[in-house]
């Protein structure tokens, strides 16, 4: 019987790291302490177009987020070519919402000292179009506050791989393909 | 033992109208979705779940909002009976509004021909008698710039749904193209 699973692990068929330590785990993420730069490479590819990064026990002293890069073929798309729409909910307010266009990296979530997660839906990073990436996350930065982030990269490149950058960081990242 | 969070689902069958195609099986890929122009995805709604997760990717064209109804035995839901709230962040602005009474709800944006925009739209319950619920999560490439327009809909009608049909706001052709995956989730 044909497996129709949701979800197929990108487990990466390589990464690499500056920093402390970082290594692919036995269900096919990738564990991290301490490192200021983590590239997973091969998780993109031409079998799906959409894609789920899950990232959990994520922690920081550092100001700040939890960024990201796309790559191929082990460089990074680090042009100004990304926009950032930010929704937040701090408090009694929503107010403080930004949009940042041609930056050099997207974001994921906001750092804490406290572990946090995130969701983040990749819209066709392998596709030779521009890339749509919304994340939903939980920080408990102020307690408890939502940064929910809409993010977009305008390259007509396939990328295969990608970096997460932002300070300081520690944690844990899944990348899941969605079947089609 | 490992439980799948979810199952990809083929529709039984997909039907076009009004200059609308569509290909593919568990992908179904979309061009021409307009105000007249539709497509059904037939039998993908079913009693083995009572949820269901919508991906929708490479959004894109000039039909405007991605509209959807719900369906059964071939005939469209299209009285006054959905509700939508929407949520709108762009650049340092943050509105809401709600519509009431009406024959359709939205589920996801285009706004001009390669943009890409893409949604994650959680359906709950749609073929349990009962009210359905939708929550559409977005990340809205609008003209090139980032944008989130989230979409939370109910449909009032204690009836059990099997298909959707999605068509666009828009009448100019060549309409809204793109890409959608469905998938029962696990309970």
């Amino acid at each position: 019987m044909a497996n129709t699973g949701m979800l197929v692990s990108m487990k990466p068929t390589s990464i690499s790291h500056s920093g402390t330590s970082a290594s692919v785990n036995n269900n096919g993420g990738v564990d991290f302490s301490a490192v200021t730069s983590l590239s997973l490479n091969g998780v993109f590819t031409g079998d799906y177009d959409n894609y789920l990064i899950v990232g959990d026990s994520i922690a920081s002293s550092d100001a700040g987020g939890f960024q990201c890069r796309f790559r191929a073929s082990g460089t990074d798309a680090s042009g100004s070519d990304y926009t950032i729409q930010l929704l937040q909910a701090r408090g009694s307010s929503t107010s403080g919402s930004i949009r940042s266009t041609s930056v050099t990296n997207a974001n994921l979530a906001l750092y804490s000292i406290l572990p946090f997660g995130f969701h983040g839906h990749f819209y066709g990073p392998a596709l030779a179009q521009p890339t749509a990436i919304r994340a939903v996350s939980v920080s408990g930065w102020e307690s408890a506050v939502i940064y929910e982030y809409a993010n977009t990269h305008s390259l007509s490149t396939a990328y295969d791989g990608i970096t997460f950058i932002g300070g300081t960081f520690t944690g844990t990242v899944h990348v899941f393909g969605y079947r089609e | 033992m490992a439980i799948p969070m979810g199952q990809l689902i083929t529709p039984s069958s997909v039907t076009t109208s009004g200059g609308a195609s569509a290909s593919g099986t568990g992908k179904t890929t979309f061009t021409g979705l307009t105000t007249t122009g539709s497509i059904s995805l037939e039998g993908i709604f079913s009693a083995t779940f009572d949820n269901y997760l919508l991906v929708i990717g490479s959004l894109e064209g000039t039909g405007g909002s991605l509209l959807c109804r719900l369906r059964v035995g071939g005939s469209d839901a299209s009285g006054g009976d959905y509700a939508r709230q929407q949520i709108d962040a762009e650049a340092t602005t943050v509105s809401g509004s709600r519509s009431t009474g009406q024959t359709s709800t939205r589920i996801g944006n285009a706004s001009a021909a390669s943009t890409y925009s893409g949604n994650h739209v959680y359906v709950y319950g749609p073929n349990l008698a009962q009210p359905t619920a939708f929550r559409s999560v977005s990340s809205y490439m609008d003209n090139g710039l980032s944008r989130i327009l989230d979409y939370a809909s109910t449909h009032s009608l204690s009836t059990s749904y099997t298909a959707l049909t999605l068509f666009g706001s828009g009448a100019t052709s060549p309409g809204t193209a793109g890409t959608i995956q469905v998938f029962g989730l696990s309970q």
